[in-house]
């Protein structure tokens, strides 16, 4: 019988490093689809991107928040979540969506060379992390590098990047994926939020498509979460889930044509330039209600 | 036959849990290093630092005729570097289809090489094949060259449709796995960087 147990016990680690190696963050093993049942509901609950057998891929704070940086234009300080907020993310779960908010935040000011601006979002996402647990995933030493790299952009970016990262991984690791997912939450609401406060300019197309785009990356993100809901153990993750649950309703009127064509290869650059094309349709009321609705899911996580 | 096909995963996996991360051949004998390092040098290698990386791991081991895939999203607007690296320094094939199956890109049709270059108008969700090129699952050791081949020569319809013949492929896949997973496997990495486009 302790064997047995032992046995189960067993499982799950190992089908944890073999996802985690054989598969990779996003890789698939084909194989793994033979796993008998009874084996396979085991490596569902062992790898961040793997659940109920789909495998996600969900853009880094960084990434996310750079998609954004064309559409939110010109630079706007007041779109930051104020860094004197920090003192009242008290629960684990404003800690986590903060750490992805500002992370986001982050992003958008390196990449508009802000970079002193950056020093005090830095701050709050080494006291969040500090409460939360992580720091030492961040390795905030890296970080420090900030000062000395201040007006080098990529360097930043890249340091930022690779500070999220080493996080998402110990949390993956730790199979604290609610707090990951949550990080990752709060930083496409974040993004969102930048694109949604220029949905109103004129010619606002890429607003739109921004937006649009990121339809797969909420069901991804829903998906992780969701495996955490309880309205009695995990209320606050749970009424978030609500929020993002109405946003993905609107998300669901977005429409999208997608059509195949040929890609083109410049053979001496080494360039391939995809020829395919992405129509993406929304309603102007439809923008106006995923705009309010950003907005008030980004108040509810920031406030 | 289901069984054994855990068996050898999980066979990989306390293979990967007893040499603590490290499963990735270098220059030394009996010396290995992590993916990590692997990705590192594939990235100074064949990458530029105006390539911000996707923060993605895109990690697998492979023998003979084994594959892995991987999904990403690639967003419109951003110029992407795909690096391809293996642990012995043999190439790596990578082909990029978008979720309909159509074929974006292949470096295939260009001798392999080590990193290419995309440029993504708009945003599409993707699957990116890995597979060992001839040369490499020779230099590893790893299956016959002709047992590749002639998987190359299956259209990929006719091998889902066979299911008899699919299990007695998978089966002669599964004892190779088995016969090299020690010796054999390479550790096959890609490494994606993007910088926003003009």
């Amino acid at each position: 019988m302790n064997n047995k147990r032992n046995l189960l016990l067993y499982i799950p680690a190992l089908l944890f490093l073999t996802s985690t190696f054989l598969v990779g963050c996003g890789g698939a093993e084909q194989e793994l689809e033979d796993i008998p049942q009874d084996e396979k509901i085991i490596d569902e609950e062992t790898s961040l991107f793997n659940v109920d057998d789909k495998i996600f891929y969900i853009p880094s704070p960084v990434q996310t928040s750079l998609l954004m940086k064309k559409i939110a234009a010109p630079y706007s300080n007041h779109l930051l979540n104020d860094v004197a907020r920090v003192e009242s993310y008290t629960t684990s779960f404003k800690q986590a969506v903060n750490i992805g908010v500002y992370g986001a935040d982050l992003g958008y000011i390196t990449a508009n060379n802000k970079n002193q601006e950056a020093i005090s979002h830095l701050s709050a996402v080494k006291k969040l992390s500090d409460e939360l647990g992580v720091s030492s995933a961040f390795n905030f030493s890296e970080l420090e590098k900030f000062g000395g790299n201040a007006g080098n952009e990529q360097e930043m970016l890249t340091i930022i990047t690779h500070a999220y990262k080493s996080c998402e991984e110990f949390l993956r690791d730790d199979e604290r994926h609610d707090v990951a997912g949550l990080i990752m939450a709060g930083a496409l609401i974040e993004s969102l939020y930048f694109a949604v406060n220029f949905v109103d300019t004129p010619d606002n197309q890429d607003v739109i498509n921004r937006i649009g785009e990121q339809t797969t990356t909420l069901d991804n993100i829903i998906l992780i979460l969701n495996r955490h809901y309880s309205k009695t153990d995990n209320i606050e993750l749970s009424e978030f889930v609500d929020l993002l649950v109405k946003l993905q309703s609107e998300f669901k009127h977005i429409k999208i044509h997608y059509t195949f064509a040929k890609s083109t290869v410049d053979e001496g650059n080494k360039l391939c330039t995809i020829n395919s094309k992405s129509v993406i349709n929304i309603k102007p009321a439809m923008i106006k209600n995923i705009a309010n609705q950003i907005k008030e899911i980004r108040d509810s996580i920031t406030s | 036959m289901k069984i054994k096909t855990v068996a050898v995963i999980i066979a990989g996996g306390l293979l990967i849990y007893n040499t603590g991360y490290s499963q990735c051949k270098t220059n030394v004998e009996n010396i290995r290093r992590p993916f990590y390092d692997l990705e590192l040098e594939c990235a100074k290698t064949n990458s530029e630092p105006s390539f911000i990386s996707d923060a993605k791991d895109y990690r697998a081991l492979l023998s003979g005729n084994e594959g892995a895939e991987f999904i990403a999203t690639f967003f419109s607007g951003n110029k992407y570097r795909i690096c391809a690296c293996t642990d012995i320094g043999s190439p790596l094939s990578f082909t990029i289809s978008d979720h309909k199956g159509n074929v974006l890109f292949t470096n295939k049709d260009y001798e392999n090489a080590p990193y290419w270059d995309l440029d993504f108008p708009v945003t599409i969700d993707c699957k990116i094949s890995v597979s060992l090129p001839r040369e490499t699952a020779e230099a590893s050791g790893g299956a016959p060259a002709a047992e590749e081949s002639a998987e190359e020569e299956t259209p990929a319809t006719e091998t889902a449709e066979d299911e008899a013949g699919e299990e007695v492929a998978e089966e002669a896949a599964s004892e190779i796995s088995t016969k090299f997973v020690e010796n054999t496997k390479v550790c096959a990495v890609l490494v994606i960087g993007y910088k926003q486009g003009k």
